[in-house]
């Protein structure tokens, strides 16, 4: 991929979603979208642009190569010191916080194929504390063709590959090969093709209270984070919990969180923390 | 007059706790004197929180002008740090309006008053600050100097360039220093600097380093590899950062004379690998790229692990393969590569397992063809593309088998690997060829005859047009496609493809496109080999192409167009030029249209003229590639006027017109652009075109 194929492309994908990619990420952008070129039939990344300009199903391979430029391989239990935190510290403060409304909204934004969400309803399960509450764990992503997967809940072993993803066993069966989740925690968690760039990102999640965002950001530029944090910030309830990727900040982004040193994690909290309020 | 609610705002906004004060101060309005006025006297906050609600409501303000002489006088006076930092971005968020008033404290008495306006320029980055801060570079301060070189390295194009360039040769360091950083910012490395002398300076030799990342001059090279066996940690990276941008802005070939350079660096000094294998884990973005590049010419076994470490992150990967297949190919390797394995995650594994399989280890093979059928998506993908870079005819069969799968994804994978395992070697080519006849009549696919084009031969002809006469859509463009690429290899003689002809008049459109699409490439092959063209059939199949030419499909259309144009025929200039003529055309045709007629030889001077101005980037560049070839004034004109087209990619196509336009007049014209555009890309473009031009 030349320089300005890379640059084309690029732009081309921004304006479409919002997403940037830097310069050192050129070796990703073309790994990632060689195979279009040869399912497509073209010899270069020139044709493969002209093909994304023009060609009468343009929107859909747009898509196509959206969801193949943003999908990340993941897996159950990523990060696990972050989740510890979230299991040992956030659930048992939602309890006590939202006890009077017996009600649980969790966001996993950038879900990819649904091994964050599902992780995140186990840990919900197996915490005890949300017996006979309304609970919903969101699943949001870009991607449609990540989120079918991820309604579809089969899972490979290579899911499976941290220790501490051993708990997601207890809630799956193997059916042809693969770990099927079972309904249990299927029913828990809602899916939704969600860019959340765009200016009615989220419109139709209620009010949340704990927010991962893992990865995301590192996709946007400046501007585009601020839009994507404001959105998140607007859907928050007071007291909301917000946690990045353990390499990113929202320095110089926005001061509409505050920091929260937590045993296991630094996360970030939308301030006040009044009573729960119905949405 | 303030109302009881308004006094109540402003008091919770100037006393209480932190949480009380952000509240307050985020539901302040700017727009009104009286908010505004606290907006601005809470920019001294003691809490960064509360500054920074400040500074979101006064960037809001869609008319700034009232607050901007406020918030230039907290810049260059604000009661504590933190004030003046707030105002700074606060004028950073307002942008362009902000740029009279600090262009203006540029010249204020106190010497923290210029410097803080340089700061924020930078920032604004727009190019009406470059003259004022350009001026500034010969401040009696030292600190507003160098404030003002770093922001002209934040603000960029030509006449920054040049005035850090400039700045190089003064005698304060410190100037010195921010000019080589800016430049290094910029990604410009100007020619015909001492690089030696700057490098051998140890304050500059980091940013130097960073800057010949940029440069295309053949000694910064060797600088360049020198200084990855720098003794200095920080200056290692820095050299690994410039070997990193080398590598993402050029070919491997081109990046030979650097191999060479490294290649002896690492033999005089060993441990220079060591280093390289150490920077492995920077997290400045350039410094991984610039060691595992390093590491393909100079690294050993023992780098195998460190290296595949970084295969787990996928923008890394195509790196970690070129660095396990530079390495010596032996028994430490596999040695090294096996004892990383059980610590890999999946997709690292692969890597691994195709790094022993071209070692020639057979459980890894079968490993990795075990793996070709994964369940999981991303390890199937990663594993059936190893097996087609590792070209080991072994793998044939089963990568033949996933031809006819039902996901197009991995079919088109297995395609894919089936020809690079044929472009491996004669035997591999003659294995892989079998395996595709054998299922082109059983079990055809898209995918096998994409494969099949590809890797056949001239005999392989016949399950294409049986292909071509197939139920499934899919199936008839990919046997168009392949018909495509014989002709591209030359394959096809002047044999009669009625089914090709009777394919432009398919019920699927993009069966008519791909079908013309062929004729094009089968047109230029002809060209090519003058083989003859005046068979019965082919003027059948012009016919068919004239017809296409009114398609209700814009595919079709310009298919068509190309396809007349590749002909050669001019008789058939008339009838492309309606569609450039046709206001309604879609850019697509518009571009297929102007391509075809340039190769016709008769480009119409008023459709390219018109072409240039089209609203679509697309076809402006092809406008201006054709305006190459128009003679006179009006040709020229198209040119130049492309040469300040706001975009880049149509600058950098008026660059590649003027180079092949070939008219020595343009050489000076072409040299200016290069030194004043301030896209590097573009710059690096018209000065490739003006060396061609005064070479000619």
């Amino acid at each position: 991929m030349s320089e300005e194929e890379f640059r084309l492309l690029r732009d081309l994908v921004q304006v479409h979603c919002g997403i940037y990619f830097r310069e050192d990420m050129k070796y990703l952008l073309a790994r990632r979208l060689a195979p279009r070129l040869n399912a497509l039939g073209l010899r270069g990344f020139d044709e493969y642009y002209r093909h994304l300009r023009f060609d009468p199903g343009a929107d859909g391979e747009l898509e196509t190569a959206t969801d193949l430029l943003t999908t990340n391989e993941t897996y159950f239990f990523r990060e696990p010191l972050q989740l510890r935190a979230f299991a040992r510290e956030i659930l048992p403060a939602a309890a006590k916080d939202l006890s009077p409304l017996r009600r649980l909204r969790v966001l996993s934004a950038g879900c990819s194929t649904g091994e964050e969400p599902y992780t995140l309803a186990v840990m919900v399960k197996d915490s005890g504390l949300f017996e006979g509450w309304d609970v919903e764990i969101v699943g949001a992503d870009v991607s449609r063709r990540c989120l079918a997967q991820a309604r579809a809940a089969a899972y490979g072993e290579h899911a499976f590959r941290s220790p501490e993803a051993e708990p997601v066993r207890r809630w799956a069966h193997l059916r042809g090969g693969k770990w099927v989740l079972d309904d249990a925690i299927r029913r828990m968690v809602r899916f939704s093709a969600e860019n959340l760039v765009a200016p009615r990102a989220l419109a139709s999640v209620a009010r949340l209270d704990v927010v991962f965002c893992r990865n995301v950001m590192i996709y946007f530029d400046v501007a585009a984070r601020r839009r994507a944090l404001r959105r998140l910030h607007e859907r928050m309830r007071d007291g909301a919990w917000l946690l990045l990727g353990h390499s990113e900040s929202l320095l110089n982004v926005t001061a509409d969180f505050e920091i929260v040193h937590l045993r296991h994690d630094l996360v970030y909290r939308k301030p006040g923390g009044a009573p729960a309020e119905a949405t | 007059m303030s109302s009881p609610l308004d006094l109540s705002r402003h008091a919770r906004a100037r006393g209480g706790d932190e949480e009380t004060r952000y509240r307050a101060v985020a539901g302040l309005d700017p727009v009104q004197a009286a908010d505004r006025a606290l907006l601005l006297e809470c920019l001294a906050d003691p809490s960064w929180r509360v500054r920074s609600a400040v500074v979101d409501r006064l960037a809001a303000l869609a008319d700034p002008f009232p607050a901007l002489a406020p918030l230039a006088d907290a810049l260059s006076a604000g009661p504590t740090v933190g004030a003046r930092d707030a105002a700074g971005a606060a004028l950073a968020r307002i942008g362009a309006p902000a740029v009279p008033v600090l262009v203006e404290r540029l010249a204020a008495e106190g010497s923290d008053a210029r410097q803080a306006a340089a700061s924020v320029l930078g920032s604004i980055a727009d190019r009406r600050a470059v003259a004022p801060l350009t001026a500034r570079l010969a401040d009696r301060d030292p600190n507003v100097r160098a404030a003002s070189a770093e922001a002209l390295g934040k603000i960029g194009g030509a006449e920054s360039a040049a005035a850090l360039r400039a700045a190089l040769a003064s005698d304060d360091s410190v100037l010195r220093l921010a000019a080589v950083e800016g430049l290094a910012a910029l990604r410009v490395c100007p020619q015909g600097l001492p690089y030696a002398e700057l490098v051998a300076d140890p304050a500059l030799r980091r940013p130097t380093y960073r800057m010949l990342g940029a440069c295309d001059d053949p000694e910064a090279l060797a600088l360049v590899a020198a200084g990855v066996a720098d003794p200095a940690r920080s200056a290692r990276e820095a050299a690994l950062a410039a070997v990193g941008q080398q590598r993402s802005r050029r070919t491997l070939e081109e990046l030979a004379p650097l191999a060479e350079a490294l290649r002896a660096v690492g033999a005089r000094q060993p441990a220079a690998a060591d280093a390289c294998a150490a920077a492995l884990g920077s997290e400045e973005p350039f410094v991984p790229v610039g060691a595992l590049t390093a590491l393909a010419w100079i690294g050993a076994a023992r780098h195998a692990r460190a290296v595949l470490a970084l295969a787990e992150d996928e923008r890394h990967r195509t790196l970690v393969e070129e660095a396990l297949e530079g390495m010596a190919q032996g028994a430490e390797l596999r040695v090294a590569l096996a004892e990383a394995l059980p610590d890999l995650g999946p997709l690292a594994r692969v890597t691994a397992l195709a790094a022993l399989a071209r070692l020639g280890s057979p459980a890894a093979l079968e490993s990795l063809v075990r793996e070709a059928s994964d369940l999981d998506a991303w390890v199937q993908g990663e594993a059936i593309a190893a097996l087609g870079r590792i070209g080991d005819p072994r793998a044939v069969p089963p990568l033949a088998g996933l031809l006819a799968d039902d996901g197009p994804a991995v079919a088109g994978a297995a395609a894919a690997a089936l020809v690079r395992i044929a472009e491996a070697s004669p035997p591999a080519r003659a294995t892989a060829l079998a395996a595709l006849r054998a299922r082109a009549g059983s079990s055809p696919s898209a995918a096998l005859y994409r494969a099949l084009g590809a890797v056949g031969e001239a005999a392989d002809l016949e399950p294409l047009r049986a292909g071509l006469r197939g139920a499934a859509v899919v199936q008839r463009i990919a046997a168009a496609g392949a018909v495509a690429t014989l002709a591209q290899r030359r394959l096809l003689g002047p044999r009669p493809l009625p089914e090709l002809v009777a394919a432009l008049s398919d019920p699927a459109w993009s069966v008519r496109a791909a079908a013309a699409r062929a004729f094009a490439e089968i047109a230029r092959a002809r060209d090519r080999a003058a083989l003859p063209d005046e068979t019965a059939a082919t003027h059948e199949a012009l016919l068919a192409l004239e017809a296409a030419l009114g398609d209700r499909e814009p595919s079709v259309r310009a298919a068509a167009a190309e396809a007349l144009g590749a002909s050669g025929d001019p008789a058939h200039a008339g009838a492309v030029a309606a569609l450039v003529a046709d206001a309604s055309a879609p850019p697509l045709v518009v571009v297929a249209a102007l391509r075809a007629l340039v190769t016709l030889g008769a480009p119409p001077a008023g459709a390219i003229a018109r072409a240039a101005a089209h609203p679509d980037p697309e076809v402006v560049k092809e406008a201006v590639l054709a305006a190459a070839a128009l003679p006179g004034a009006g040709g020229e004109g198209i040119l130049r006027d492309a040469a300040r087209s706001p975009r880049w990619d149509v600058r950098r196509a008026a660059a590649r017109a003027m180079g092949e336009r070939g008219d020595r007049g343009l050489a000076a014209e072409a040299a200016r652009l290069a030194a004043e555009d301030p896209d590097p890309l573009v710059a690096r473009a018209f000065a490739e075109a003006a060396q061609a031009l005064e070479g000619r």
